[in-house]
């Protein structure tokens, strides 16, 4: 009888993946996306090659992007000691997710022959949506290496890409009211909530959440609902606190608005708020919007 | 038996929606694959043009003379040297004997270079030489390109009336390029009387 079950829990799984991939081959296929419509598409768009010769051209240097983009295949002729390559390439996400280096590794070269350097494509750093890079190798030739050999080495880069997203204020007054006991569940843990605000009142000089859970959560919805007909600065510092939100958790990382990370933003709007003119307080409150509204 | 096929196939599919979602954390990487073919630094006799008695490597790189000298007349040796490499080389030469009082009191060399040339040396400068040496001789080589031919001759004089002797006369033409190098030889082991 068990044994009958199990059968027909598996064939219910077989049956409704099938009608799922029937359905997505349907409309287009199956396509892995990190975030809903959006694509995460790093690719090669530009190189140039040149080298350090000035009065003979003994050595040569070619590059050539593959179809797909993902990789350059770069041969370097008749090299010699002291013969120096210079790779320039230009990388570009052409998704809509900001994408981050993680690793950049020479694999499998032979170092006393070649002596290679990479600039501006190294780990740690984000490209956002659109953004180009512009990397340079520098491939060297020292003295030890043979004559008539040939050496072969890669350069991996690896990316990942942001699968979070900076959510609106309306998401995060919605956190807070459900963490005081409205209907429903937050996304968000009560717990991990207030150790944001606690992250903000240490690092923000214009915040301070102070009292039980309760009364930090009533103190941050408080600031998140400014009335319709609030001023300029109590709209700023409500779009800057879930700006905040959003940076400690973790959901800023990699985008730009204007040119601005979240934490440019963050200080820009902390600076009018303590020292004014007042009249920028419109222009910050907008970025911060402008950021919040990313996800959307 | 049923029930073992069963759980093997639910930890496949379980196996399975595992590695999807590990896809779908989505990764990639770009590569920058290079080939770096070393270039080649080879100079060999590839013809010579002597009086005496002669032996050549079989790599082409050394050219061995021996016989008797007496004061006249001179003895000239041409030789041609390719360029087979890939790059380009600069020649120098250099003399280096078994016996250096008598070289420095009783013999006088000279080396007259033409060239470069990148097919097979005019007549007038190889073979079908009206007089030694051919006019329009440098005293020193001119840098060699790749695949290109240098025209050297030279010549070997005795003087005077020195004691008996044997010696051994090497002159050595070096092709350098940046930091490797490759060299020919020219050896004479010549007797008086």
């Amino acid at each position: 009888m068990k044994t009958k079950i199990f059968a027909l829990i598996i064939l219910a799984i077989i049956a409704l993946t099938s009608i799922g991939y029937s359905y997505a081959c349907l409309n287009g296929g199956v396509q892995i996306n990190c975030y809903p419509s959006c694509d995460c598409n790093v690719v090669f768009i530009k190189v140039r090659t040149y080298d350090n010769e000035i009065e003979k051209d003994v050595g040569k240097v070619y590059a050539q992007i593959s179809c797909d983009g993902g990789t350059i295949q770069v041969c370097i002729d008749n090299s010699y000691p002291c013969y120096k390559a210079y790779i320039n390439f230009t990388i570009k996400n052409k998704g809509c997710n900001p994408v981050h280096i993680d690793e950049v590794t020479i694999q499998d070269y032979n170092k006393t022959a070649l002596e290679m350097e990479m600039i501006n494509v190294i780990a740690c750093i984000w490209i956002s949506p659109c953004e180009t890079i512009n990397g340079l190798l520098t491939v060297h030739t020292l003295q030890e290496a043979q004559e008539c050999h040939t050496y072969t080495f890669k350069v991996v880069i690896k990316f990942s890409c942001q699968t979070e997203h900076p959510c609106t204020i309306g998401f995060w007054k919605n956190q807070f009211d459900k963490a005081l006991c409205k209907n429903g569940n937050p996304q968000v843990p009560p717990a991990t909530l207030e150790h944001y605000l606690d992250l903000i009142s240490s690092q923000s000089p214009i915040y301070e959440f102070t009292g039980t859970r309760k009364e930090k959560f009533q103190q941050a919805l408080s600031i998140l609902s400014p009335s319709t007909n609030a001023n300029m600065k109590a709209k700023l510092k409500a779009q800057l606190l879930a700006l905040w939100l959003n940076y400690e958790a973790g959901w800023t990382e990699g985008y730009k608005v204007s040119g601005m990370t979240a934490w440019q933003i963050i200080q820009g709007s902390e600076n009018v708020l303590q020292n004014g003119p007042t009249n920028q307080y419109e222009y910050w409150k907008n970025k911060c919007d402008q950021f919040n509204n990313l996800g959307d | 038996m049923n029930r073992q096929v069963l759980v093997a196939f639910t930890i496949l599919l379980l196996a399975l929606a595992t590695t999807g979602i590990t896809y779908s954390h989505w990764i990639d990487t770009a590569r920058v694959q290079t080939t770096a073919n070393m270039a080649k630094l080879a100079i060999f006799i590839q013809n010579h043009n002597t009086t005496q008695s002669w032996t050549m490597s079989p790599d082409n790189d050394t050219l061995e003379l021996s016989g008797t000298i007496t004061p006249s007349p001179t003895i000239w040796t041409g030789i041609i040297i390719k360029n087979n490499g890939t790059t380009p080389a600069t020649i120098t030469y250099t003399i280096a004997t078994s016996n250096t009082s008598i070289w420095q009191t009783y013999f006088t060399h000279n080396e007259y270079f033409y060239g470069p040339y990148a097919t097979n040396p005019p007549p007038n400068k190889w073979e079908n030489v009206p007089t030694l040496p051919p006019s329009g001789g440098a005293s020193s080589p001119p840098e060699l390109s790749a695949l290109y031919r240098l025209v050297a001759w030279q010549n070997i004089t005795l003087s005077g009336t020195p004691p008996a002797f044997t010696i051994k006369i090497t002159v050595t033409y070096t092709a350098t390029f940046s930091s490797w190098t490759d060299k020919v030889y020219v050896i004479y082991t010549l007797t008086y009387p």
